[in-house]
């Protein structure tokens, strides 16, 4: 739950202030746009789905919750959404995949020993890199990361230690996950 | 290694691709919909010299000749440049229809004529809410959304917005619009069933979802009495799709009354008046079962109702497109709901745009910004209709991006869009279901009030 001021700030902007919902997009913008420049790796790209994000946002404000306090997982989850889909279309997949990776043929001991960390990432299913992206680079807490896959914080964590043991094979990473 | 160390590499690596975008919040904001109060008010003082005379012609001319600076796409400028007025549609009842725009305020506009000549019938503030029309009758109401305690220079304001209604009626077919008597709670919502019948969903800023209060009229908003708590169940997550969290009433032919009450994964009713409230249980289709549902409101024809549910897989192999409208249908007034009728692939898609209009039980409209089912992305918007109640549906593609429809038959109708490299607002009219749609021509009567 957040403070008095922000539930107040999201209440209005629920309403349909505009002023109330560019106070609470502002912030936002910036973390979207790192997420979706990370999911597509190109930047007009990103910057679409940061607008598509904001567009739908004010479109669908009736369904912010002020009662939790924060829009980020409802609008970090509609870039996500946005970038999935940009991904999928036929422009995107010529011009990005024309060398189709094959990730499930990557075994945990190609990725852990032999190829650099980034392109282990790139490799990785487009959901489990958005899982590590909002949990280690945006500094989402689980259950916000569970908001924006749409999955429980416990498949979280379990996600995050079968991905985290395929790009480092001896780390446990759900004992420190809080 | 531990894990410090590879959140250390996990977040280089993905920032070694990083390119910014500086000044993408403002580009960001600037295109969305809608007035932009602060910033245009900021902007006046700057005019000055030049600048100010032409403005002053400008606004001469806008008295003498308001269609003129339609056509020019002439405005008065704020920090961006020319900026059109905002614009909803607001109601559609026999010839007329209604629509709202908006600068710094709400001028309520009429057209009897198909959308070819408007009139300028009222000017409100506050932030719109709603219209809503029956024949001869009519209502429209803003909320008022002003924070106070705000300290001169800026800053944090010490108070919420009042939450107060802004409640006009008309008894002449929209020729002229009365106030009516402002309650004295806050107001979310506001559903009339008839010219006197209607109810408030009331929930103050502090609160938010979740306690929600409901009080009734029946006098046509003269006034008003407390009914009871709304069913306090909130989602635990966020729900795209369909769902609201609004209060409706119908009244099937044998003149009983139900109530309808959407939290956000489910669909309560009430057939005392709104004084209790029971979750309704519907039986889920065999292709969506385990799904997350996000229910929609009920509309009616007598009898006759349709009611849209979207069912989401939160576990599917891609939670953004794995998802499913149904259309329940009822033949006791919403006694009993069965018969679950899939809308065409694609229109449901998670977290993105949709819309649904219905007009009766058997005429259904849907709009899409993008169509999208399973793995077959079809990037252009699109409307499908239905005039059987949902068992047979056509799909127009390439429509202009359709943010909300309304119908006032089967073949005429309007709705507005987003349309321009910035998303304006816009109005479209149809004549022939929703498969071509023309743009209409609005005069900025607004522009005179600022």
């Amino acid at each position: 739950m957040g403070s008095v001021d922000e539930v107040s700030l999201l209440n209005r902007a629920r309403q349909g202030d505009r002023q109330a919902f560019e106070e609470i997009l502002r912030p936002l913008v910036q973390p979207a746009y790192r997420l979706a420049l990370a999911m597509l790796h190109e930047r007009e790209a990103a910057e679409d789905a940061v607008q598509e994000m904001a567009l739908k946002g004010w479109r669908h404000r009736g369904r912010i919750r002020p009662e939790l306090g924060t829009v980020r997982p409802w609008f970090l989850s509609i870039v996500a959404n946005e970038c999935r889909m940009a991904r999928r279309g036929r422009w995107w997949s010529v011009l990005r995949f024309a060398e189709p990776l094959d990730h499930h043929a990557l075994g945990e001991t190609d990725i852990a020993s032999g190829v650099d960390l980034r392109q282990a990432l790139d490799r990785l299913p487009y959901q489990d890199r958005l899982l590590l992206h909002l949990y280690f680079v945006l500094d989402l807490p689980a259950v916000e990361v569970a908001q924006v896959l749409g999955i429980s914080a416990g498949a979280v964590k379990s996600r995050l230690h079968r991905v985290t043991r395929r790009l480092r094979p001896g780390l446990n990473t759900v004992e420190v996950i809080p | 290694m531990s894990e410090d160390r590879l959140a250390v590499e996990i977040r280089a690596a993905f920032d070694s691709t990083h390119v910014s975008s500086p000044g993408l919040e403002d580009r960001v904001v600037a295109a969305i919909p809608g007035e932009r109060t602060r910033e245009r008010r900021a902007s006046m003082p700057r005019l000055a010299g030049g600048l100010a005379a032409t403005l002053a012609v400008l606004a001469v001319a806008i008295l003498l000749a308001p269609t003129v600076m339609n056509k020019l796409s002439l405005q008065f400028p704020g920090t961006n440049g020319p900026e059109p007025p905002a614009y909803s549609l607001a109601a559609v009842s026999g010839g007329s229809v209604y629509v709202i725009q908006r600068f710094t305020g709400n001028e309520l506009l009429q057209s009897s004529d198909g959308g070819r000549t408007w009139v300028d019938r009222l000017h409100f503030a506050g932030v719109y809410g709603g219209t809503q029309v029956f024949g001869a009758d009519g209502f429209t109401w803003s909320i008022d959304m002003t924070r106070s305690g705000c300290p001169p220079g800026g800053g944090s304001c010490s108070k919420p917005p009042s939450n107060a209604l802004t409640l006009y009626g008309t008894k002449d077919g929209g020729a002229t619009w009365a106030a009516l008597p402002a309650p004295s709670f806050p107001v979310e919502d506001v559903f009339f069933l008839d010219p006197s019948r209607g109810w408030v969903v009331s929930s103050s800023p502090e609160t938010g979802l979740g306690s929600e209060v409901l009080y009734q009229t029946g006098d046509g908003g003269m006034t008003w009495s407390r009914v009871a708590a709304l069913p306090s169940a909130v989602p635990m997550g966020y729900v795209f799709g369909t769902g609201n969290y609004r209060v409706t009433f119908s009244s099937p032919a044998d003149g009983s009354l139900s109530g309808w009450f959407v939290g956000a994964t489910q669909l309560y009713t009430s057939t005392d008046n709104g004084h209790s409230w029971h979750a309704i249980v519907l039986s889920v289709p065999q292709a969506v079962a385990g799904w997350t549902s996000t229910p929609s409101q009920p509309a009616f024809s007598g009898s006759e109702g349709v009611l849209p549910i979207a069912y989401h897989d939160p576990k599917g192999p891609d939670n953004a497109t794995a998802n499913h409208i149904y259309l329940y249908v009822s033949h006791d007034g919403g006694a009993t709901w069965g018969d679950p009728r899939p809308a065409p692939a694609g229109f449901a898609p998670v977290g993105d745009i949709l819309s649904i209009s219905i007009l009766d039980s058997r005429h259904i409209w849907l709009d899409s910004m993008s169509l999208t089912a399973g793995d077959n992305v079809q990037a252009s918007p699109a409307v499908a209709r239905t005039s059987d109640g949902g068992l047979t549906w056509s799909v127009v593609k390439n429509t202009p991006r359709i943010l909300q429809m309304t119908f006032g038959d089967a073949a005429h109708g309007y709705a507005e869009d987003i349309t321009g490299p910035t998303n304006t607002n816009g109005i479209l009219v149809t004549s022939d279901g929703g498969a071509t749609w023309q743009r209409v021509t609005m005069p900025v009567f607004a522009a005179r009030r600022n």
